[in-house]
């Protein structure tokens, strides 16, 4: 296994039971996903340790850990993340830098948070106490995910580049960039992706996440349930023209297409990957 | 907590209010931006029920309207789709308004979540669900007389 311009986890899909078959049969994934929650309350499904016994990685991905929150971190939560980790031979575990709680409400869905400088301190407090949890009982990283935004907060002071930055070298935890979200994010705030990429220290890359989506009137959805479009792919590219990512993970949650179109979707995006890398100057390969 | 924990804390909690208690949004936010949130919100709890309990949701021919008029007077709870999904489903028993694809679905959790359980209940369609969870037997669940 091994995809030109990405690293040694390589290529990766989201493991949901419906792409149960499509990933068991793929010959060249090199990683998987594993939503944390389900796992915690059901156990791990025997075709992911069938998985990890041919050789493919598994990295737990959370949800609910609101690290952006205000709340202090809940940490039998992280403690069963630890765990989760362990069980499944993780070299790393991923949450992200959302917050899904406040005044006893539950979102049930990642809201980006401010990004003021106080802010950046409380939830940097929240993800080095996750970090040391998770480097303590099961000497796995901690990776944190920028999210989808819809709307931002008034009174920013940083960029989301400078903002994930910051978070990164204040914590030391690694990054999980979603192109994905960053195309959505930009899309609907008026960023510069490309400005974002070259803001952000991507030396600290655990794995990069794609995704599709859909515009709906004025905005971009980050549905997880159609094809990554084109700029997403342009992403991944411009990426890989400055840094080879560890590995690059489709995730598709909903509305699935037969597999033959999935495999497809991967192959358009590690072929965009190979042509990043083409692209780098030669010192650099 | 801190004086910057608290100041999150209650930025956080006035924005998460208002998306989905219809409030007016906190000053300085984009009002449609956040309409838009409080709508995907809204849809998103509906669908992950739905997706969550499939037979309910195909046996109930108003499952958005319902599920909405539900939504309305309960808080999403920390656990997931399948316990919010849990809580609807009661909710439309106590109204007489659970399909027997749901009743059937919620009275077999009912029957695992203690070490003795027995639930029957007649079904619409005629018949008699009964579930019984006991040491010995373990949790069983039978429809009879259809």
């Amino acid at each position: 296994m091994g995809s030109p311009g990405l690293g040694d986890l390589g290529l990766g899909l989201g493991w949901r039971p419906e792409l149960a078959l499509l990933i068991d049969r793929h010959p060249d994934l090199g990683f998987v996903e594993l939503l944390a929650e389900g796992c915690l309350a059901g156990g791990v499904p025997e075709a992911v340790d069938v998985l990890r016994e041919r050789g493919v990685v598994v990295v737990p991905h959370g949800v609910s850990l609101s690290l952006g929150g205000a709340a202090p971190v809940d940490r039998a939560k992280v403690r069963a993340l630890a765990r989760l980790a362990r069980r499944v031979g993780a070299p790393c575990v991923s949450e992200h830098v959302a917050f899904v709680r406040a005044g006893g409400l539950e979102s049930g869905h990642l809201l980006p948070v401010p990004r003021t400088r106080e802010a950046l301190g409380v939830i940097a407090a929240n993800v080095r106490e996750a970090r040391a949890i998770l480097e303590g009982e099961a000497g796995v990283p901690l990776a944190v995910e920028n999210v989808a935004a819809l709307f931002e907060w008034p009174g920013a002071e940083l960029s989301e580049g400078e903002f994930l930055g910051e978070l990164l070298e204040a914590t030391g935890a690694r990054l999980l960039l979603d192109l994905a979200n960053l195309h959505a994010s930009a899309m609907n705030l008026g960023w510069d992706a490309q400005a974002t990429l070259d803001a952000l220290p991507l030396e600290r890359l655990a794995y990069v996440h794609v995704a599709g989506g859909v515009r709906r009137g004025a905005l971009y959805h980050d549905t997880h349930a159609h094809p990554a479009p084109q700029a997403v792919a342009d992403l991944v590219e411009a990426l890989c023209a400055r840094t080879t990512p560890p590995g690059l993970l489709l995730e598709r949650d909903d509305r699935f297409p037969p597999d033959a179109e999935l495999a497809a979707e991967l192959t358009g995006l590690a072929r965009a990957a190979a042509r990043g890398a083409a692209r780098r100057e030669p010192a650099h390969v | 907590m801190s004086d910057a924990r608290d100041r999150l804390a209650a930025a956080q909690a006035d924005l998460l209010a208002s998306l989905l208690g219809g409030a007016p949004p906190p000053p300085g936010f984009d009002a449609s931006a956040l309409r838009a949130m409080g709508d995907v919100l809204r849809c998103k709890r509906a669908r992950e029920v739905a997706q969550a309990w499939p037979r309910l949701a195909e046996a109930l021919p108003d499952f958005g309207s319902r599920f909405a008029a539900f939504a309305r007077g309960h808080a999403l709870e920390a656990g997931g789709p399948h316990d919010d999904g849990q809580r609807f489903a009661r909710w439309l028993r106590d109204q007489g308004a659970l399909p027997d694809e749901g009743l059937v679905d919620l009275l077999a959790l009912e029957v695992r979540r203690r070490p003795f359980a027995v639930r029957a209940a007649r079904l619409a369609r005629g018949g008699l669900f009964v579930g019984a969870r006991l040491p010995w037997l373990g949790a069983r669940c039978w429809v009879l007389g259809r």
